[in-house]
């Protein structure tokens, strides 16, 4: 895999209105990966992904896929398979014309084509001898037959836009599943726009989160959980997100909480360790999990109990400590007996991030 | 308060409204089997002499024929330009796109006598009074606004990412226009060109002062004729005949249109 990546996206900018909706995007995309473009509503994933497609155009910048530049290619010359949030099947079209159009379009012979439409249902799930019109099919399964449609074109690249948005819950959690399954046996470099920073961790290989349209960090699901590079990312992935912690360096051994109160943790947790000078604003990311719950002992924070939630396997416990409010994951069979507690954090190099930048320290 | 009281209420005002509606046409058909010499209602007895007299009189057959040509004709003209118009200004979404729209509906707020008084000065400048061309321009422009306004809401009905998804399958712009927008615009098609066809047809107002003397159409004549001669019985077995065939066109259409929904 030495040489270029299979997709090279270099300085893309959009405007639109006079506003920047993204801002010299550069990103590279593995052959065979399943990316993720994850980010709130307006951050510039939904326009990346159209600029990809080819149903807009980038002021400037360019993209290759496969050592191809496309930058400027028509969307009926890029063979990129598109699937979309409201499915967008052909409604005049039965089931199995929506999967041959693109196949009618290359020009397909009819027994080929029909063949690669039964291979394409089956790979999704669906049973191939369907003839019903898209409007009578369950949300799930019109969402398979546009998987369906998209891949039976053998795309070099699949674009999927919120994908899982319309469905429930319970089906959400299948389908992603099922995503990542057919990605697994298709090997279709595959990049998902998605505002649900649960589903981005669950299937995919690499993780680009976009804010304002930048790309903050593009890293594997595990590096950006551990080692978020914002504040803004900590706070956003997990689920419940990292807690995040205001605290300003008083000395070398200790911290000032929001409400005045004075925090002396373990040695690898204080200003002096971290490079924090006296009077930096900072925020700690503290992730519920890691936290644990005592009494006694050195170096913990003083919290009082607000709510306990249980959810079978573990409780969340909700705490208030230097006037903000703390999730904790505990086991299920650990009891909280008290209201007053102590939360200590991992004896490790703490996530801190510079107050008013947001950056890492 | 769905009560049987209610119902009975509700079923009445339907029946009425209904009547009230449809009374017309059924006065024009069972007069048109009368057999009187003058228009009367209701009918005393049963014949088909006016039929026969319509079928055989030439200046009604020509005027029908003119009308008929003149529909088809601003008919075909006006929902060609519509759907361009509404599509552009639906996928374009220019910024004056709201300012277009209110223009293209412009012909509707004057009352249709100004508005062909001022025709008639602009095709007398023109010299296209009393000309074919001048007449299906003239028709063109009463037409469109419905046409427009009927397929700019059919265009907004249309998924734009339908036209998104089958350009990433490879449809080049005209495939996707003949294979995507057009088969899901049909409906609106169909209507407009429908409501565009009875507007010219019906039209007298400005007919009557661009055509000049070369191109009577059927409404014109029929009300020339009222105006000198009274109730022309004719006109009426002809308005029966018109009713019939749209009936027929109707009942075909709709049959036609679920064979080809289920296919």
């Amino acid at each position: 895999m030495t040489g270029s990546p299979y997709l090279r996206i270099r300085t893309v900018q959009k405007s639109y209105k006079g506003s920047v909706a993204l801002h010299d995007i550069d990103l590279d995309v593995e052959q065979g990966a399943f990316v993720s473009l994850l980010g709130p509503s307006g951050c510039g994933k939904s326009t990346l992904l159209q600029i990809l497609a080819g149903l807009m155009e980038p002021d400037r910048g360019q993209i290759q896929l496969d050592g191809a530049d496309i930058t400027n290619l028509p969307p009926w010359r890029r063979n990129i398979g598109l699937v979309f949030q409201n499915y967008a099947l052909f409604p005049h079209l039965s089931i199995r014309q929506n999967v041959r159009f693109g196949l009618d379009m290359l020009g397909m012979g009819r027994v080929e084509a029909e063949k690669r439409v039964d291979e394409s249902l089956e790979m999704v799930g669906l049973d191939p001898s369907l003839s019903r019109r898209p409007s009578e099919l369950s949300g799930g399964q019109q969402q398979r037959v546009a998987i369906a449609r998209a891949i039976a074109i053998r795309p070099g690249l699949l674009l999927m836009d919120e994908p899982l948005s319309n469905l429930d819950a319970v089906l959400r959690h299948k389908v992603r599943l099922e995503l990542r399954e057919l990605h697994d046996r298709t090997g279709i470099t595959t990049i998902m726009v998605t505002h649900d920073q649960a589903e981005a961790l669950a299937t995919s290989d690499r993780i680009a989160v976009m804010q304002s349209g930048r790309i903050l960090q593009y890293e594997a699901p595990e590096t950006l959980y551990s080692a978020p590079a914002t504040a803004f990312i900590a706070g956003f992935v997990g689920s419940p997100p990292a807690n995040l912690l205001p605290l300003t360096a008083s000395g070398p051994d200790n911290w000032t909480l929001a409400d005045g109160q004075v925090w002396q943790p373990a040695a690898v947790l204080a200003p002096k360790a971290n490079g924090a000078q006296s009077g930096r604003a900072c925020l700690i990311a503290l992730r519920p999990e890691n936290l644990t719950i005592g009494t006694t002992g050195d170096g913990g924070l003083p919290a009082r109990v607000a709510a306990v939630e249980f959810n079978g396997g573990d409780r969340l416990v909700h705490a208030e400590t230097g006037g903000t409010r703390i999730t904790v994951r505990i086991a299920a069979s650990q009891a909280i007996t008290s209201p007053d507690i102590l939360l200590f954090p991992p004896q490790q190099a703490p996530v801190l991030f510079d107050a008013a930048t947001g950056t890492r320290l | 308060m769905t009560s049987r009281f209610g119902k009975a209420m509700l079923l009445a005002a339907v029946v009425a409204i209904l009547l009230f509606l449809l009374a017309p046409i059924l006065v024009l058909i069972l007069s048109a089997f009368d057999s009187g010499n003058i228009f009367r209602f209701p009918p005393r007895a049963l014949s088909f002499r006016w039929f026969e007299t319509a079928l055989n009189h030439s200046e009604y057959r020509s005027s029908l024929w003119i009308s008929t040509v003149l529909g088809l004709i601003s008919t075909v003209v006006a929902v060609g330009l519509a759907s361009l118009a509404a599509f552009g200004l639906v996928r374009g979404k220019p910024s004056y796109r709201l300012a277009m729209e209110v223009l293209l509906l412009a012909p509707l707020t004057l009352p249709l006598v100004v508005w062909a008084i001022a025709l008639l000065s602009i095709y007398a400048q023109l010299g296209i009074n009393g000309t074919l061309p001048g007449l299906i321009l003239a028709h063109v422009t009463i037409t469109m606004p419905f046409a427009a306004r009927i397929m700019i809401a059919t265009f907004d009905e249309i998924d734009p990412n339908l036209e998104a998804a089958a350009k990433s399958l490879g449809a080049s712009p005209w495939q996707v226009v003949r294979r995507i927008t057009l088969p899901l615009a049909r409906p609106g098609l169909l209507s407009s060109t429908a409501i565009a066809f009875l507007v010219s047809f019906n039209d007298v107002v400005v007919t009557t002062l661009i055509a000049g003397a070369g191109w009577i159409t059927f409404p014109v004549r029929t009300f020339s004729r009222l105006r000198t001669e009274g109730i022309d019985p004719t006109t009426i077995a002809i308005g029966a005949m018109i009713v019939a065939f749209t009936i027929l066109v109707i009942v075909l259409g709709q049959r036609l249109f679920q064979l080809s929904r289920r296919f």
